[in-house]
């Protein structure tokens, strides 16, 4: 079965249970059904099915389009894959969200993620139930709802959401080409689905502003901080009766950063990692879209103003000259030099912004992703074949199509080792051959067979592998949890769960046991995701 | 993409052998099996190392504990939809124990909009609702219709009335509503049916003879 639908069917299992399972798979496999073809390929009772559609949609992954045929007006009712496979990520984003924002805020994500959508009334509702002295902490939760909602964490729902991309795509192309006369020619139906789209994404952007009073105070306080000197400070109220949703995306923005933040971290040292920090707040690409290749630009003065003091005393640059005046370097001065050491980086962090005037640099993305992608694809084949084979490999990478010949001299290995390890990465789809026929019959011995590595191949087919190996690593927990069935339902008594001590040795043995290794298990998943994030999102 | 080619275009060399085989003469290659030529590990469990992988770091068991915790609500909530348990046959001791697997929630708590759904689960959310029949919208551009209207002004000759139309409506609706009755039997009648009008079973052949001596032989 191919990974991606398998491993969405484990994510499905295991969060919505067994019927809604089936009703995905079916999804899944057969692609988009109506509610009377989902039943006939489920055998289920016609409720069932329809509770299951409603559980679906309302979490977001199940998208319907109504449409006619002939007479009837018949509902469609098709699955998001992505959207399932995001949902792994759920652990990481409230966690995340509790470190960002407070312990409410992961509070808030945690209701919303558990009811796929919240209303602000929802959540007062569940403080006043829930939470010791409810009055206060209402105003906290409403605080951090919009403080989240203002950054775009959480975003409103509209009924238009739950319909099929494609098909409002289609819809709004049928409409520009009515509007046309005489009808569309081929350019024309090019131009016109190129503008459709842009019209799409321009309305997911403006969405976000949906469910918000807005008032604007411009804040000039001391105590605020300097970076929030060069923007307005908008205070947004949420209204009452809109229903949220998490913003995967922006989740996965604030992500990306971090990554990116890290690896500047690990490849130079922290005080890099602080700089980049700060450019990146300071160029507002906390609140950009994710596809963008580079942040907005900035300049060394701009990131001095912001430095923070103790980087002056302790700022991480060693000056091996002697200052004549033995002053320490002003804070313009080491981000200047921070700027020359990532600019310079074999990551390529940032670079001149050519168009912006003078000394404004822009981050980069796009080559730290690509950076990013290749080193983790370096670690995995060192992990995978070897030093020499993984050698191998990056020689290919490096220098093109080559030669058994002259791989094998520039690797220092033997003949036949190198015949083995390119054969091994062919087999494992890593290389492929070139064949350069010198003749006209195209005879094995006398054509030139060169080989090489397609690194968007082996990108693809590397996170092809990674489904592969979540699901293996879900389906694993989900047997060790299924062999031990009797145990666990012994933990779910009454008299155990109130008093562990019930439990003999033997047993407490077995349960520790089962919490190890689910926990490695979950935590080794959680890594796949991250390299998953790396591949997939960023 | 022949990957044939590159074994063969070695040439004459035995590809794929093992270090210990030097050039062996290929009668004394049967002895030693199918171990000779191929390389290739046949256990169904070979030998591996194993990595072990990192400790888990404090942010990643803290991020485990958020899902874990996220999971168990989830399965205690409405959405966790499960098949209906079946029925008790004896009574046992440990039922007095068991978890209380009261019926969870149902759907119909959940605070949604109606409008973010599509009108055939409206019920679901809103049991009042009763549930929407199939409606049957009258396409504007109905072929049927038009072929309605033409038997009938053939049938009528061409008087183009308003009584004329509204019988044509009401014919439409009226054909609509069996239309869907007879959809399924209209499929299994058809002219085109090979087993009425060409299979032929082969039941009043005659029985030749093996011996067909009547052929000439050119």
């Amino acid at each position: 079965m191919s990974t991606q639908p398998r491993l969405c069917r484990e994510i499905v299992l295991e969060h919505f249970g067994p019927i809604v399972e089936q009703v995905a798979q079916v999804l899944l496999t057969k692609g988009r059904l109506t509610l009377s073809g989902i039943v006939q390929f489920t055998q289920m009772p016609v409720r069932t099915v329809r509770e299951a559609l409603v559980v679906m949609i309302q979490h977001n992954i199940c998208f319907y389009a109504e449409a006619r045929e002939g007479l009837r007006q018949v509902c469609f009712y098709s699955i998001g894959q992505d959207e399932i496979l995001l949902r792994l990520r759920i652990g990481r984003i409230i966690y995340w969200a509790g470190e960002w924002f407070g312990k409410e805020a992961s509070t808030i994500t945690h209701l919303m993620l558990l009811n796929g959508r919240l209303t602000l009334k929802d959540l007062k509702q569940w403080v006043t139930d829930n939470e010791s002295s409810p009055q206060q902490k209402i105003v906290v939760y409403e605080q951090k709802f919009s403080q989240l909602a203002s950054k775009r964490f959480i975003t409103a729902v509209m009924p238009e959401d739950s319909k099929a991309r494609i098909d409002r795509q289609l819809e709004a192309e049928a409409r520009a080409v009515n509007e046309i006369l005489l009808g569309p020619s081929t350019r024309e139906k090019a131009e016109i689905e190129v503008k459709v789209q842009q019209q799409l994404e321009d309305e997911d952007q403006s969405r976000q502003m949906i469910g918000m009073k807005r008032k604007v105070t411009e804040n000039m306080d001391d105590d605020v901080s300097a970076s929030k000197r060069f923007a307005f400070t908008v205070e947004m109220d949420v209204e009452d009766d809109v229903f949220f949703r998490i913003n995967y995306k922006q989740f996965t923005k604030y992500f990306r950063n971090e990554a990116v933040i890290d690896q500047a971290t690990d490849v130079i040292n922290r005080g890099a990692g602080q700089v980049l920090r700060l450019f990146l707040e300071q160029s507002d690409s906390f609140t950009g879209g994710i596809g963008k290749e580079e942040s907005q630009p900035t300049s060394a003065l701009h990131v001095a103003s912001v430095l923070p003091h103790d980087m002056l005393t302790d700022s991480g640059l060693d000056s091996r000259e002697d200052s004549v005046h033995n002053d320490r370097p002003t804070a313009a001065d080491i981000v200047t030099e921070y700027f020359e050491l990532l600019r310079q980086s074999p990551a390529r962090f940032i670079k001149r912004a050519d168009n912006k005037g003078h000394n404004f640099f822009v981050v980069d993305f796009k080559n730290i992703r690509l950076y990013m992608m290749r080193k983790l694809f370096d670690k995995l084949l060192k992990s995978r074949f070897g030093n020499s084979t993984c050698r191998i490999a990056r020689i290919l990478i490096e220098k093109g199509k080559l030669e058994e010949k002259q791989v094998q001299k520039m690797a220092m290995l033997p003949a036949k080792d190198t015949r083995e390890k390119l054969a091994l990465l062919c087999t494992h789809g890593i290389c492929d051959i070139q064949e350069v026929p010198k003749s006209a019959d195209r005879a094995p011995s006398r054509t030139i067979f060169l080989w090489f590595v397609s690194l968007d191949k082996c990108y693809q087919e590397l996170l092809i592998d990674l489904y592969r190996s979540i699901a293996n690593v879900r389906q694993r927990i989900r047997v060790e949890l299924a062999t031990r069935q009797r145990l666990l339902e012994k933990m779910e008594r009454k008299d155990v769960s109130e008093n562990q001590d019930l439990l003999s040795a033997g047993d407490k043995k077995a349960i520790e046991e089962l919490n190890k290794k689910v926990e490695r298990l979950e935590v080794s998943a959680g890594r796949l995701d991250e390299m998953v994030m790396v591949y997939r999102d960023f | 993409m022949s990957r044939g080619g590159r074994g063969g275009g070695r040439g004459g060399g035995r590809g794929g052998g093992n270090p210990a085989m030097a050039m062996m003469p290929f009668e004394l290659m049967g002895d030693l099996g199918s171990g000779g030529l191929f390389n290739v590990q046949t256990d169904l469990f070979p030998e591996r190392e194993i990595a072990y992988p990192r400790a888990p770091t404090t942010r990643e068991k803290e991020q485990l504990a958020a899902s874990k915790s996220y999971r168990q609500a989830l399965k205690s909530s409405a959405f966790y939809l499960r098949p209906p348990p079946p029925p008790k046959d004896i009574e046992r001791y440990s039922d007095r124990y068991k978890a209380n697997l009261d019926k969870p929630p149902s759907l119909q708590i959940i605070s949604s909009n109606t409008s973010f759904f599509p009108d055939e689960l409206h019920s679901i959310l809103d049991p009042k609702k009763k549930v929407k029949a199939r409606k049957q919208t009258y396409d504007q551009s109905n072929a049927l219709r038009d072929l309605d209207a033409l038997t009938n002004e053939a049938e009528n000759g061409t008087k183009a009335g308003d009584d004329d139309d509204e019988d044509e409506e009401k014919e439409g609706q009226g054909s609509g509503a069996e239309e869907e009755d007879y959809d399924d039997e209209e499929d299994l009648i058809d002219d085109n049916d090979y087993g009425q009008n060409y299979f032929d079973n082969g039941e009043g052949d005659d029985v030749d003879d093996d011996d067909e001596g009547g052929g000439d032989f050119y």
